[in-house]
């Protein structure tokens, strides 16, 4: 694996809501390597779009306990830095979002030229304006809108929902970043315009070397694109590995019963019993011992670090199985 | 199947044509939604109704419950008319065809006990003592599911596959032999809709049951349906068999569809799908079959002629040139 572009070590955060706190992220890893596309999977509420969020620095000010770990972005501690330096060096350029649903991403009341511009001259501060329009107009071409002038005096409710999410695509190519924090980006779109995104988001963070995290909950959308998959569940590490480890020989028990509750055609049905744990009060050790088949005594008690298994493949589980789903 | 089975919904040649309206309130446009569709269903069968959205399943779904009134065709109800120009159903014929929202927990009043909610729809189809109610709708409760301590409870303080389960409920107290279901796993993580999967298919056996499914989900069709029939732009498409549809898709748009879906494990498809463009839009649609501006084997025959169904390697496709 390439040099971490990204290292997030045993973040914990939590929501300070009226009745105490919500602990959303309890001691969470995540590596990415320079052009890497990562996927980040687990279901609602499993804290994949917070650490998302905590990494582009868009968490809601204020509201926010951050207990302990690190955001490491090359050698800066994103957590550690001023907020006026990571703004101005970071987000938004280095580091850039494409956000679930396009239809509300952007002012009904702008023409869409208009908004794209505005975000280079404040991104792209070393071009000078042809320039500037030159490359607006490349990576239109790029992410394959038909009439890229003519979108360009549109206004966005004239464009749909598929071009809308090229579009997105295309500002968060703009800066030229060397990470995109891919938010749930086909989740609103229809399955055939999907197989269209998923393709270009591909073929683009290649092209231009572009690592990315993609945060979604559609395991086959994550078998579609990414290099290495990372699950989550009530807000714990699980189990991370290249794609094919994952999907072949996934070993901790909640990825087993995640892809095992996937239809495969054949009419079985089979869900994963029980509830997600309340996070304002997790149970202590692993969050997934109350509902999981293969909890041991410990498991109550002791959180499993996140290091067990092999190589690019790790872990974090007390009693995982040996081989194979099953 | 057996032939003789009489069908329990039959729809007939069934359109819904909306007004697009500009300034003024005059008519620029007609978009339709649905457009000439027929099929029938067998009782106790699932049908599933997919395609992508603005292709019309949910309006037809909706057409077929009564919510719309159709522009022309009839749904015929063990071979009474329900739906057509003209037609007004009767208390009864409701409560026989009914619809279950996509999100049935925005559809419970928020200031009304769970109870209260599944009190309503016998209140106004039945004329029962309130003591003969409450014995229904305990029934009812724990079909579904629900332990009893919830009929006190208000619709935020139960879980999203609770209010799931109470919108079912709502439904079965009025014992309907024909249930839409909209889309009733959007929105839902993998883990629970096996669970939510199982209940419809207990609830099938159990008041012996004729599901529409309304999904977009492929996976979730073909783990539920009988048959399947897909829809683009308003029209039906191609419709068959379950298994004949996934393994051999007739029309070019039904294997786009079935090309377009992650298989976890087979090949990946992203790279090389080849379907381009979007839907074009329903209010101005492209002459011939509405399909050929994005098919790759269009050719000139298919934007002057519409093709109909007709009768293809087991299923039946609207298209000139099916098969592979």
């Amino acid at each position: 694996m390439a040099e971490a572009l990204l290292a997030v070590e045993e973040l914990s955060l939590s929501y300070r809501v009226e009745a105490g706190l919500v602990r959303v992220l309890d001691g969470v890893s995540l590596s990415i390597g320079a052009g890497e596309i990562v996927g980040l999977v687990g279901e609602s509420g499993c804290g994949k779009s917070t650490l998302g969020r905590a990494i582009l620095g868009a968490l809601p000010r204020g509201g926010i306990d951050i207990h302990g770990g690190s955001i490491h972005f090359g050698r800066q501690d994103l957590l550690a830095m001023s907020e006026s330096d990571a703004a101005r060096d970071i987000r938004g350029r280095a580091i850039t979002l494409i956000p679930q649903d396009p239809f509300t991403s952007f002012n009904p009341l702008f023409t869409i030229g208009g908004q794209i511009r505005d975000l280079a001259r404040f991104k792209c501060t070393d071009l000078s304006k042809p320039q500037r329009e030159t490359r607006i107009l490349e990576l239109l071409d790029a992410v394959q809108l038909p009439q890229p002038r003519q979108i360009l005096s549109k206004y966005p409710h004239e464009v749909s929902g598929g071009q809308r999410q090229r579009l997105m695509i295309a500002m968060a190519l703009l800066p030229g970043p060397s990470l995109i924090v891919a938010d749930e980006p086909t989740t609103a779109l229809d399955v055939t315009i999907q197989a269209q995104i998923l393709g270009l988001l591909r073929r683009l963070a290649n092209d231009h070397g572009c690592a990315v995290l993609f945060t979604t909950h559609d395991l086959g959308a994550a078998y579609e694109i990414c290099d290495s998959v990372a699950v989550m569940y009530a807000g714990q590490n699980a189990e991370a590995a290249p794609v094919d480890v994952f999907f072949e020989r996934p070993r901790h028990p909640y990825t087993q019963a995640l892809l095992a509750s996937l239809l495969d055609g054949s009419g079985r049905l089979q869900g994963i019993p029980g509830e997600v744990p309340n996070l304002m009060a997790p149970p202590p050790g692993c969050r997934f011992a109350p509902r999981c088949t293969r909890a041991i005594d410990v498991c109550g008690s002791q959180r499993p670090r996140f290091d067990g298994g092999v190589g690019d493949h790790r872990l974090a589980c007390h009693n995982p199985a040996e081989t194979s789903r099953g | 199947m057996a032939e003789p089975i009489a069908p329990i919904l039959e729809i007939d040649g069934l359109s819904k044509i909306f007004p697009v309206l500009g300034s003024f309130g005059r008519v620029k446009a007609r978009l339709h939604a649905v457009d000439n569709v027929s099929f029938s269903l067998a009782p106790g069968e699932v049908l599933g109704l997919v395609g992508e959205s603005g292709c019309g399943k949910s309006t037809l779904g909706k057409t077929i419950m009564g919510i719309h009134e159709p522009s022309a065709g009839e749904v015929r109800f063990e071979g009474n008319v329900i739906a057509g120009s003209g037609v007004r159903r009767d208390n009864a014929m409701r409560a026989k065809v009914q619809y279950a929202y996509q999100d049935p927990g925005a559809s419970l009043d928020p200031r009304w006990k769970i109870r209260d909610s599944l009190h309503e729809p016998l209140v106004v189809h039945t004329n029962g003592s309130r003591a003969m109610r409450d014995a229904q709708v305990r029934e009812i409760v724990r079909l579904v599911g629900l332990p009893e301590g919830h009929l006190d409870l208000y619709p935020h303080e139960i879980s999203g596959g609770q209010q799931r389960r109470v919108g079912l409920a709502r439904i079965l107290t009025l014992r309907p032999r024909v249930v839409v279901l909209d889309e009733p796993t959007s929105g839902l993580d993998v883990s629970v809709q096996a669970t939510v999967l199982t209940l419809f298919r207990d609830l099938q056996r159990e008041f012996n049951l004729t599901y529409i499914l309304v999904s977009h989900d492929l996976a979730v069709v073909r783990t539920m349906c009988d048959r399947v029939a897909v829809m683009y732009l308003g029209k039906l498409v191609e419709i068959g068999p379950t298994e004949a549809i996934f393994a051999n898709p007739q029309h070019p748009y039904t294997r786009s569809l079935l090309a377009a879906t992650p298989r976890i494990g087979g090949k990946r498809i992203a790279a090389e799908f080849t379907l381009t463009g979007e839907p074009p839009d329903p209010a101005n649609l492209p002459s011939g079959c509405r399909f050929r501006t994005r098919c790759l084997k269009a050719q000139p025959r298919c934007s002057t002629e519409e093709p109909g169904l007709m009768p293809s390697a087991g299923s039946a496709a609207a298209c000139f040139f099916p098969g592979p």
